[in-house]
């Protein structure tokens, strides 16, 4: 990075791409950056638009959720960008953004923490754009940080679980909401440990109609379309609704704690994988053939595997999960997202599945 | 009982003349010479498929989704077409081959994804994982040898006669594209020889279903191509700094370090990427955007394209070449 394309801290509006509910989360680690840190506005219609617009085709969607994200961020104001870089293509990201975003004329600083794995790196690169950082605050806000993200994952994690079952419809969405607002304000660990506390309690309370043996479905896939409701068009909540069980095992705190020791992570992965895997498939896609495999024993009733168009390391998953399938005779769907995929064609193929699910289960009963 | 036997006597047989099966596609572009050196010196029967062909596209169409890459595509139609003719199909894994860089993670699932989809097939290969620790080719192309004789000495001489003929022949190619990029040196600036330069994957140029046309093109309109892939990897690699920094695809380093090395060389730049590869998308788009002082054209290869479009986009492209060419040396 030359030094005329830097902005001063004082002057610098932060933003950071939308990633499903995390965004307050984030925005603690964006104010290390920067002075000002603007939340990034809701994803429209439009964003996905003004993204596919400026992006290559070929490359896969969350490159053009987040390049949208970035031209509305610059249009409400930011001057300095954040993207992380990690797994498969995510790591090119940055530097292809940044150029388009110069190509487009915005004068704008932005900073990757391309492929950095672990705090120290964090921290390093906060220290090379904000000499005046200490390690003391810095270790104070990466508690925040980790430990709110945590609370989100906690907290969807039950409402995943329940939401199909409320016997009032929208009462858990409504505490989720409230959760969300009273987490943006919590400013210590010790406020963060509260309201989850008191929200986990207060959902566990909301009075359910679950049948004894519900059915349980697992979600596996690439990483950014599992944490962004939006480019999966609600799937989770859509099939929840109709009475389903949802499981899923990627969130954001998982996704930290396992590239802090990425090598035996993939190891152990690849041993839960063991019948369909000898080797790492590369990013996530191995641990969708390991997940898959363990729902598999676990006795549940299928499986959606979710990935944006293109996605390599998930396409060479396939072949995995179709065995795993066939093995124990499980149902399997696939969905690829795209910028021009349409939310009745995800929504028909939902409730197909579903039918299927009861068909099944009401067999299965018979025999 | 006879059953039995006769399985036993198959399989026995079929052990001692075992035959390796290598598909003609992916890395057999790069690596050809030293694995059909290996099993030659190691007195191992080979047999490599032919060149693509519409059946074996079409076989490889079915066995995998639309989303995957074209060059995919035709490596599973090579092996299905192997996979009933010989006793060994040999699908090495090369994942990482430099430190702190990768291969594509197509590259990563070769193994697995063969053995997922060709369940009664024998498959052997060896293993290059940087990411993982250490791993070194010699190692692991001891192990392979080991399969199929227990003479260390043997694996070692054929490991090493192999190396030597690999080495040899990327030789000979660098110094015939260094003849050709020099060879007019001497003549005034406009009156040298058009040469473009081919930003491929020597698995879709070299292939004879979807790159090789593009060769035949430009021979027949008398233009030199410089390959990108045939380059001194080492200086490539550091050569392509210049253009990106965060780039960590191997071959890709290698590919635009070659544009980076030879920019002022040549006339123009063909971008040839594969349908829905996922590397090609991010890095020729960053090329396309910092390389400007040359004319490119980026041309998508997929399975439904037909011969005519490729060939009219890049007569148009040498159209405008050669009129700009003009036009410069009129100026001048």
């Amino acid at each position: 990075m030359s030094k005329k394309d830097t902005i001063a801290f004082e002057d610098r509006i932060v933003g950071f791409p939308q990633l499903g509910n995390y965004g307050i989360a984030i925005a603690e680690i964006a104010k290390l950056f920067g002075k000002k840190v603007i939340l990034p506005p809701p994803i429209t219609k439009r964003t996905i638009e003004l993204g596919t617009k400026h992006s290559p085709e070929g490359v896969c969607v969350p490159f053009k959720y987040n390049l949208g994200n970035y031209i509305e961020l610059v249009e409400k104001g930011a001057n300095c960008l954040i993207q992380a870089g990690a797994g498969c293509r995510y790591g090119y990201y940055g530097e292809v953004q940044k150029k388009i975003l110069a190509d487009l004329g915005y004068n704008v600083q932005f900073i990757t923490l391309n492929r950095v794995f672990d705090i120290l790196g964090v921290y390093k690169k906060i220290k090379s754009v904000n000499p005046r950082q200490n390690a003391w605050s810095f270790g104070k806000t990466m508690v925040l940080v980790i430990s709110k993200l945590w609370a989100i994952d906690a907290i969807e994690d039950i409402c995943r679980k329940n939401i199909g079952f409320e016997a009032r419809i929208g009462h858990i969405e409504g505490l989720f909401r409230a959760f969300l607002a009273e987490l943006t304000a919590a400013s210590t660990l010790g406020a963060v440990m509260s309201v989850k506390r008191k929200y986990s309690r207060l959902i566990a309370s909301v009075p359910i109609t679950k049948p004894y043996r519900p059915l349980r479905v697992g979600v596996v896939g690439e990483v950014y379309i599992l944490m962004e409701p939006f480019s999966n068009f609600y799937l989770e909540k859509t099939l929840g609704k109709m009475g389903v069980e949802i499981h899923r095992f990627v969130d954001v705190t998982s996704v930290i704690w396992d590239s802090l020791h990425w090598r035996s992570y993939i190891k152990r992965q690849v041993k839960k994988a063991r019948p369909y895997l000898t080797y790492d498939l590369g990013a996530h896609g191995t641990s969708s053939v390991a997940i898959s495999n363990h729902l598999m024993k676990q006795g549940f009733d299928g499986i959606i595997h979710i990935k944006p168009f293109g996605c390599l390391p998930e396409i060479n998953a396939m072949p995995m999960l179709n065995r795993v399938s066939r093995d124990y005779h499980c149902p399997v769907v696939y969905f690829s997202f795209d910028s021009q995929t349409s939310e009745n064609g995800v929504k028909t193929r939902l409730e197909a599945f579903y039918d299927m699910l009861v068909f099944k289960r009401k067999k299965k009963r018979k025999i | 009982m006879y059953n039995i036997l006769y399985a036993f006597k198959k399989n026995y047989f079929m052990h001692t003349q075992p035959i390796v099966g290598i598909p003609r596609a992916l890395l057999y572009h790069k690596y050809s010479i030293l694995w059909e050196n290996f099993f030659k010196n190691l007195h191992v029967k080979v047999m490599i498929s032919p060149l693509t062909n519409k059946q074996i596209l079409s076989e490889g169409l079915n066995l995998t989704i639309d989303e995957n890459c074209l060059p995919m595509k035709i490596f599973l139609g090579h092996v299905d077409y192997l996979q009933s003719r010989v006793t060994h199909l040999f699908i090495p894994r090369i994942a990482s081959i430099n430190k702190n860089e990768e291969n594509c993670t197509k590259f990563w699932a070769l193994y697995d994804t063969v053995a997922t989809s060709f369940p009664e097939a024998k498959v052997v290969g060896y293993n290059i994982d940087k990411t993982k620790g250490y791993t070194s080719e010699f190692l692991e192309m001891m192990k392979l040898g080991f399969q199929f004789t227990k003479n260390p000495f043997k694996v070692f001489r054929a490991y090493r006669k192999a190396k030597a003929a690999d080495a040899d022949a990327h030789k000979k190619k660098l110094d015939q594209q260094k003849i050709m990029l020099r060879k007019d040196k001497d003549l005034p600036r406009f009156d040298r020889n058009l040469k473009i330069l081919i930003f491929a994957h020597p698995y879709i140029i070299q292939d004879e279903f979807i790159g090789r046309q593009i060769i035949n093109f430009f021979k027949k309109e008398h233009i030199d191509v410089i390959f990108s892939y045939i380059t001194d990897p080492e200086k490539a690699r550091k050569a392509s700094k210049s253009i990106t920094q965060d780039l960590y695809w191997t071959y890709h380093k290698e590919l635009v370090g070659s544009i980076a090395m030879n920019r002022h060389l040549v006339d123009g730049v063909v971008y040839l990427a594969a349908f829905s590869c996922g590397p090609d998308a991010l890095v020729v788009e960053l090329c396309k955007r910092i390389v400007n002082d040359v004319p490119s054209v980026l041309i998508t290869l997929d399975e439904l394209q037909s011969d005519g479009g490729i060939i009219t986009r890049l007569e148009s492209f040498v159209d405008i070449i050669r009129f700009r060419k003009k036009k410069l040396s009129k100026r001048a």
